[in-house]
């Protein structure tokens, strides 16, 4: 007689006490695995987020491209933000040795400025006056872009919509700047920043004026189109290839700065709760198999009970103690088994039915989330954690006296 | 032959000592059918269960076709147990998942061979013991009189030297009772040594001897 069909006719008569037995290890297993699709699907959708957001900050470095400013080095950004100009300067041969190096490739539009706040004496107040030259051309690259701005002639000013509106001047209007005169070249619309209050005159002509030869105090790299998220270090390795250690780089505003900090956030965020989660679901867990290590327990010591004659009329007719706990050890080895089958069942169709209540996860999908390990750890540790949880009722019930039992008929 | 030789033991349960058996000797030959007779709680079951190897006594030693069954190792004591001893109860003990056929085959757990002679063993005895039809049959199935005749198939299925019978006929009317006693006779008759424990008159005719036990101790009638 094998232990193998003793085993099959036991459960078939008991198919309650197996049932539960299947239930409640399918439940843990289902609980487990389930747990470990929402994590992969929350994963999944905090990098699905991520990666939106850095597609999107690459969409908008490419299209919109941003702008930086290229400073002296040992120029104090206070002052900076808080003048609207630096008070340092550096020679203009810094941007013409840009414009000519092969190195830069992320760099478009190089635009050289003097820019300082100039008292108008003629007009008794304070402007932004800044000398420019235009877009400073490529020497190694095409430069078939239409450029980001225009030189303003050598004898013309421009002039933003608010000082042209407060002085009264028109286009085509000569007017005299600390006594160099000026023809007015053009006045800008409105833009609402401090634009509207700067004079625009050529490099040349406010180097003089400043008594700053050949020297400027800025240079805009406007859109630049750096590919990844950290653009502004891979900017400066860039630039320092060129320039050294003698400017400092700085990024305008933009909304591609707010959308990578975003992503920054969502990213840290993602993390945290992904975290925050792997610990409920590993506590959760931990509690599950512990009552479902109780309960198996509870089931065998059941069984047992309930087979102790069995187990008495067994040793009569010459069992041996190990064939007597392989029968209910045999038995929580096919439950853990079938358990792990259960579990997983049941984990599918709760994750096929929309049962779990979080977006992402399907059926479809479950074992994309689930690795072979992980599948083969399940179908180990089931059948270890049943034969572990019914151990002592097993060994109870293979080392129980059989005189004992016989003679309490 | 069954050989018990002084015999002793003591239960002891809330500080008093109750003795089942006292100093028992007791020797059956091959063949030999004795019942023992006796008020409960004489030690009458004790002394199945001791000479089964079933409860190790606490002085004296029981021996089986030679072989000491407290002086052996619990598993040798387990093999010599389903080799020599079949054992038939007052409830039967059936095994309430298996059929008819595999209740008697239950008596060769354990064991991998001759497994295909055991079957056409099984089912010869289940044809003796008209039974035959029963054999699917789970004991849930059966009257208390095929219940009986299941048991008697299990514990002769290994062909013992020694059959002990605790109150077989107890639970049975006269026919069925009869039907036992008429095997148990029988396989004395085929040499086998057999112990009934009995209360009944008309069951402990069928033994050659009557021994009657009080106390722990036997006496012949």
């Amino acid at each position: 007689m094998g232990v193998g069909r003793m085993i099959l006719m036991e459960i078939l008569h008991r198919k309650w006490n197996f049932l539960l037995l299947l239930l409640v290890l399918g439940m843990v297993v289902a609980y487990a695995l389930t747990s470990m699709q929402i994590i992969a699907a929350e994963q999944q959708q905090t990098e699905a987020k991520v990666a939106a957001m850095d597609d999107d900050i690459r969409k908008t470095m490419k299209d919109l491209g941003f702008n930086i400013n290229i400073l002296p080095k040992d120029q104090q950004l206070v002052d900076f933000y808080a003048n609207d100009f630096a008070d340092k300067t550096m020679p203009y041969e810094f941007v013409q040795r840009l414009a000519d190096s092969e190195f830069v490739s992320s760099l478009n539009h190089l635009r050289p400025a003097l820019i300082q706040k100039v008292d108008w004496q003629e007009q008794n107040r304070q402007v932004l006056m800044m000398g420019v030259s235009g877009v400073v051309p490529w020497t190694h690259r095409s430069n078939a872009k239409k450029p980001m701005s225009d030189p303003v002639p050598a004898d013309s000013m421009n002039i933003g919509s608010a000082l042209a509106k407060q002085l009264g001047v028109q286009k085509g209007q000569d007017v005299v700047l600390n006594g160099e005169t000026f023809k007015v070249n053009k006045i800008y619309d409105p833009r609402g920043t401090k634009d509207d209050i700067t004079v625009w005159i050529d490099l040349k002509r406010a180097q003089t004026m400043l008594n700053l030869p050949d020297r400027i105090n800025l240079i805009q790299a406007l859109e630049c189109n750096c590919a990844s998220i950290d653009r502004l270090a891979e900017i400066e390795k860039e630039i320092s290839g060129v320039l050294g250690e003698d400017v400092q780089v700085i990024e305008l505003s933009a909304s591609a700065t707010a959308r990578a900090k975003a992503r920054t956030n969502i990213a840290n965020e993602g993390k945290l709760r992904l975290a925050e989660l792997a610990k409920t679901s590993r506590t959760r867990t931990q509690w599950l198999v512990a009552l479902g290590a109780a309960v198996v327990g509870f089931l065998a010591y059941f069984n047992v009970r309930q087979r102790q004659f069995e187990v008495g009329v067994l040793r009569a007719v010459g069992a041996p103690t190990s064939r007597i706990l392989m029968l209910f050890v045999g038995k929580l080895l096919l439950a853990g088994l079938l358990g792990a089958v259960a579990g997983i069942a049941i984990s599918l169709a709760a994750c096929k039915l929309g049962l779990v209540g979080v977006e992402g996860i399907s059926s479809n999908n479950w074992f994309a989330h689930i690795s072979g390990p992980t599948l083969a750890a399940v179908f180990v540790l089931t059948p270890a954690l049943a034969v572990m949880a019914g151990w002592l009722p097993a060994a109870i019930a293979a080392g129980q006296d059989p005189a004992l039992i016989l003679s309490e008929e | 032959m069954l050989k018990l030789d002084a015999v002793t033991k003591t239960y002891r349960q809330s500080g008093n000592e109750i003795h089942a058996l006292q100093s028992v000797n007791l020797k059956l030959d091959d063949g030999q059918f004795v019942a023992i007779r006796g008020p409960s709680g004489c030690g009458k079951s004790t002394l199945l269960l001791t000479a089964g190897g079933l409860l190790r006594p606490d002085h004296g030693s029981v021996e089986i076709d030679g072989t000491s069954l407290y002086h052996v190792s619990s598993a040798e004591r387990a093999a010599v147990r389903q080799a020599k001893i079949g054992f038939v109860f007052q409830q039967f003990h059936l095994i309430p998942y298996l059929n008819v056929l595999d209740n008697v085959l239950s008596a060769t757990i354990g064991t991998k061979s001759q497994l295909a002679e055991k079957k056409d063993r099984a089912e010869r005895l289940l044809k003796q013991f008209s039974m035959s039809h029963r054999r699917m049959h789970r004991p849930g199935q059966l009257s208390t009189g095929e219940k009986q005749r299941v048991a008697m198939a299990r514990a002769m299925l290994n062909q013992p030297s020694l059959i002990l019978a605790d109150e077989p006929t107890g639970n049975l009317d006269k026919e069925n009772a009869d039907v036992i006693l008429q095997q148990l006779r029988a396989l004395s008759n085929d040499g086998v040594t057999v112990v009934l424990v009995t209360h009944d008159d008309h069951a402990s005719a069928a033994a050659d001897d009557v021994i009657r036990m009080e106390a722990g101790s036997l006496m012949l009638e």
